[in-house]
Formats: C-alpha cells, structure tokens, sequence
C-alpha cells in the first residue's frame, strides 16, 4: 500500500493561538481515513492544510514537515495542488449557475474550452456521483434548484470533474437528513476504487461504516490513529475509549 | 395614565407622517398644475432657438384683387390677403399669433427675405411677429400681433400692398437639453462604473485589511459628503482645461461635466457595489478556490456575476444623481443651451435648462415645471425598469 501523505511534526497557529501541536500521521492511497473528534480540536483544520485553504487565512502559520507523494505541499504552487487534491465543504455550496456550468466550472478555469470534451466530463462527472439521470433534462436549469442532498453530490460531481487524486471532505453530510446522508456514504464508498478520501465527521457511526483508517482529536493533537475497527472495537488509548462511549464531546 | 402616552405618541407619528406625505404631494401637484399646460411634444421636440425673418415683397409684383374663399369658415380669415390667423400659446406658454393657412395665390406666397432677395416660402404654424402694410394712399399701417387674431386680420385687410412681415419659427423647445441629458448620463455611466466596480473589487476582495485600507475607505466615505458645487469647480479648474487643450474645444463641454459627475460619484457607486460583494457568501470563494481557480477568476466568474444588481442598483443612484445635479454642472458645463450637442461642446442637462431659464427678468415657471415633469418620468421610469430587470436577475438565481 502506497502512502500518499506524509505528515510529520506538523504545528499550526493562528496568530497566537495554536491549533495544531507535533502532528504525525500517514494517508494511504485509495482507502477511506476518517478524522473524529470534539468541535474545535483542530481537525478541519488539518484537513485544509492538505490543499492550502489555510492560505486564505490572515495569520496563519504553518511549521512542520507536509509531503504530498514526496513533495512539500507548503512549496508547491497551491492551486496546481488544489487541482490534485480536492475539496467538498461542509454545507452544500454550488454557484448560483446552471448545473451543466456548475460541473464544468473547474476545467473551465484551467483553460479548457472544447465543448465536447466538456460534455463528456460533465455527464461523466455526474454519472460518477448518480445525479446523471435526476438532472439529465435540466442541465441548463440552476445548481441551487436542487435539494440539499443532490446539490452535496453535484458538489462531489463538481470535484471530480477536476479528475483529483484525493478528496477532502469537511463533514460532508452534516447538514442533509438521512437519506441524503446515505446516498453520500454510498457514494463514498464508491469513489473509493479512484480516489483516496479523507473525511472530517461528527458521526462515529459514519465512520465506522465508511472507513478504512480513523485518527481521533483532542485540543490539537492526534490521541489515536489506526485502522478503523480496531479504534472502535479495542481503542488503546483511554480517551478514545471515553470520547467513543459517549462520555465526552 | 399608559394609555395617554401611547395616544400622545401615536398622534405625533400620525400627525409627523401626514404632514410630510402633504408636502410632497403638494409639491408633486405644483409641479403638475403648473407645467401640464405648456407640456406638449412640440416642446420636446423642437429648438430652443428661434429663427427670425424679415420678409419683403418684390418690386416687380403687382397686386391683384382677388377674394379668397374662405374653406374652413373660419373667423380669423382674410378674404382680401388669403392667409388665415390663429391665437396660440408658444411652449413658452405665451399668447402669439401663428398663420395657420395660406391661400396659393395669396401674395404670401411671394414674400422674399429682406436680407438676401431669396424666396422664402412661410411654413405653416410660423409666428407672426408684427406685419406693416400700406393702404390705397400710402399710409403706412402697423399690424400689430400683440392684441390676437382678430384684431391683426382687421389692420391687415385696411392695406393694399405689403411693407414688411416678420416671421419666427420654433424657439423654445427643449429638445437640445434632453439630448444633452441622456448624453451625459450615458458618458459618465461609461467613465464610472467601470472605475467604481473595479474599485470596490479592489477594496472589498484584494486589498489586505489594514490600517491603509481603513484610511481609503473612510476617505471615500468623506468625498461623499462634499458638496456638489466644490466638484463643479474641480471640473472648472482640471477637466474643463484638459477637454479644451485634447479636442482643441474651448469653454466647458459635456465631457467634462461627465468627468465631474463621475469623479462625484466615485464614492457612491464604490460603497454601493461593495456593499454587495459583501452580502455574497465566503462559501462561493472558497468553492472556487478549492477548485484550483485562481483570485482573479473567482472574482470575475463567481463574485462579479453576483453582484449584478448591486452594480445594477448603483447605475441607477447615478443616473438619478446626472439627471438631478445642477450645481456643478452649471460650473463644469456652462448654462448656454444649445440645440447643436456635442460631446465636446457646451450644452446643458435638462436641470441646467431649467436654471437658464429661471434666470432673468422673466422667469418661467411654465416651462420649469414642464421640464421638472420630464425629468420625474425619466426617473420613474428608470426607477421601475431597473427594479424589473434586478428581479428578473434575482430570479433566475433563486430558480
């Protein structure tokens, strides 16, 4: 099994206020990594260091070792980065244009223009997430016309229109209901075979469905990483144990 | 002892609102009551300047009795000269006698210019200004036109031979200015929305906030509370100079009015605009980001595209803001009203129109009012289309 990221001591601070303190961990290729953890600790934090959108904000400083496939993230040109690892937000965030120009959106801006092509990725793009055949009758119609649940997968669509290596999702079901919710694990699990996904989630259970590997935050810091059933069934560290039991968080 | 209190309150906000909602509509039926009456398309269209002339009649022509029949019935109509007299009112709103028909073989139709012997056929609905004829024993009689129609037609038909008629035509209008108006609205438009909306962008999306950033933004928000006259003068004393020495022009022109305008409405357009990019969501950026765009595609395919009806909404504030400054146009643009416009020539908005006018012995409140109701339906129509367009756009967003 390839790693794909290299983390080592990683710290992070915005301004005066450190986030992140001595991070290690290691991403694998094509599997699923889940972060879990209380709000607030830090973890869709370290998730935006993995394409630079902490770029974005005043202040921050970042120290620390960050390989992407051997490469320094921190000296590479963030947005060829951002065109390798992609991101889905936490809320579902499609621009207020037609879902065909919502998909396209991304090759569009690194220069392609043949229209072809572009039609293919598109309807590609949404077979890959299953929106294809809900939307094919309305592609010119609004992104926003969507429900919360098909906008979070043209979103995902929108992503891997760009055809990344990784995802990155930051709590990417919090804000749908159920069903929708499962319609995105699906996906997940599906997009798996292409693409190395990392997760930020609130939901033990959901990572327990969906992923290979789990690390557990607290204030900063990694408590626990390891494969998935094992952090659940038989955590080694007495904190995972209680944030898992419910006892806090 | 509540109860009086809210009763004391309430009549007072009754009573604020009645009086404030009275002197508007007041206004509005001053306005309406007044200028109705001269409001007419000739108006609209025609000159502001008249054209005179001082007609003769050849030597050579010789006079023949004939009776003209009177086709129309009319009252003011001359069996004896052909020609058939009519009270009006001009768009000035004063009383003038204009000739409303004349006969073909009435010597009228043989009149020359004084001036150069040259022909000059009389347009129908031309003034007569004064006319002087001659009777069987060379008396020379004045025909005045100040007393109406009727009495005009009785002195004419004493005479025998034609001395002299002087005619006008057109005069008045304000048709120059409306051109004037949509001219300038349309330069300074070009000249500072661009400017305005890249500004904003700067100021809103690039500009690192911070100490600089704070002092440009608060010293836009002082150059809005400057009053006009003082950007009049800016206009006067830098762009006047600079359009006469580019365009070899001299005096003030359109163009420099609008390059006053749109220095004066920097600001608004500016505050407007950011005010809008500030309502878009941060989630749109940072979507486009994370999708490997660039800032400056994001701002010009994401953030751009939704400000439109900020933009929209600050278009707008500055057409209302062209059409109603007077003050620094009269400066930057002159208060000579042409009917010739230009864009590097002198001409005047329709607010100047009206300042020209009402200056003087005898100022016309007609007119100013017509005028006024002229520019109150180019804002309201403005107003409405631009609120139609904003909600089509809104629409299509929220589809």
């Amino acid at each position: 099994m390839n790693t794909i990221f290299t983390v080592k001591d990683l710290n992070l601070k915005y301004g005066n206020n450190h986030v992140l303190h001595d991070i290690n961990i290691d991403i694998l290729e094509n599997k699923i990594t889940a972060f879990i953890g209380p709000s607030g600790c830090g973890k869709s934090t370290f998730l935006r260091c993995f394409n630079r959108m902490n770029d974005l904000i005043d202040n921050c400083k970042i120290m620390g070792q960050l390989n992407y496939n051997n490469n320094d993230i921190l000296q590479v040109n963030s947005i060829d980065l951002r065109t390798k690892v992609g991101m889905v937000f936490q809320s579902p965030n499609p621009f207020p244009m037609s879902i065909f120009d919502n998909v396209a959106y991304g090759p569009r801006c690194q220069g392609i223009k043949n229209k072809v092509f572009l039609n293919d990725l598109v309807t590609q793009s949404l077979k890959n997430v299953g929106l294809y055949e809900e939307v094919k009758d309305r592609l010119k119609e609004s992104g926003l016309s969507l429900s919360g649940g098909q906008q979070q997968r043209l979103c995902i669509a929108r992503c891997i229109a760009m055809r990344p290596e990784v995802i990155l999702m930051d709590e990417p079901t919090s804000a749908l209901d159920p069903i929708a919710t499962s319609k995105i694990e699906e996906l997940i699990l599906e997009l798996k075979k292409d693409y190395t996904i990392i997760i930020v989630t609130h939901n033990m259970q959901q990572a327990t469905r969906i992923s290979d590997y789990t690390a557990f935050f607290l204030l900063g810091e990694i408590m626990e990483y390891g494969e998935t059933k094992q952090i659940f069934k038989n955590p080694h560290n007495k904190k995972t144990e209680d944030y898992i039991a419910g006892r806090f968080g | 002892m509540r109860k009086i209190k809210d009763n004391i309150l309430n009549a007072i906000t009754y009573l604020c609102a009645l009086f404030g909602i009275l002197i508007l509509v007041l206004l509005l039926i001053y306005i309406f009551s007044t200028g109705a009456s001269v409001l007419s398309f000739k108006l609209l269209t025609s000159d502001y300047e008249s054209e005179s002339y001082s007609l003769v009649m050849p030597d050579e022509y010789t006079y023949v009795l004939n009776t003209y029949v009177n086709s129309n019935n009319s009252a003011n109509f001359s069996t004896k000269w052909g020609i058939e007299l009519a009270d009006e009112c001009n768009t000035e709103g004063v009383d003038i006698v204009t000739i409303t028909y004349i006969d073909e073989k009435s010597p009228f139709m043989n009149l020359i210019q004084n001036t150069n012997k040259t022909s000059y056929k009389i347009a129908i609905g031309s003034e007569i200004t004064t006319m002087a004829v001659y009777d069987d024993l060379g008396n020379y009689i004045s025909v005045l036109t100040n007393k109406g129609a009727a009495k005009a037609i009785s002195y004419l038909d004493q005479g025998t031979s034609i001395y002299s008629v002087n005619i006008q035509t057109g005069g008045g209008g304000i048709r120059g200015s409306l051109i004037a108006t949509l001219l300038l609205i349309i330069t300074t438009l070009v000249l500072v929305i661009p400017l305005g909306v890249m500004a904003a962008i700067y100021l809103n999306e690039l500009a690192k906030p911070g100490r600089i950033t704070n002092i440009l933004k608060s010293m836009i928000d002082m150059i809005s509370g400057i009053p006009s006259i003082i950007f009049g003068f800016v206009g006067l004393l830098i762009f006047v100079p600079f359009i006469d020495n580019t365009f070899s022009s001299s005096g003030g022109s359109i163009l420099s009015g609008a390059l006053t305008m749109s220095v004066m409405l920097l600001p608004v357009v500016i505050k407007t605009t950011e005010e809008s990019l500030k309502t878009i969501p941060n989630s749109y950026r940072n979507a486009s980001i994370a999708l490997g765009a660039t800032k400056t595609q994001t701002i010009f395919k994401v953030v751009l595209p939704n400000a439109i009806a900020g933009i929209l909404s600050a278009t707008l504030l500055s057409i209302g803001r062209v059409i109603g400054e007077s003050a620094a146009l009269i400066i930057a643009i002159g208060t000579v009203v042409k009917d010739k416009v230009t864009l590097t020539g002198t001409a005047t908005p329709l607010s100047v129109h009206i300042w020209t006018i009402m200056q003087g012995e005898n100022p016309n409140y007609e007119v100013a009012c017509a005028i006024s109701i002229v520019i109150l339906s180019m804002v309201l129509i403005l107003n409405l289309s631009v609120k139609l367009l904003s909600k089509k756009l809104n629409k299509g967003e929220a589809k």
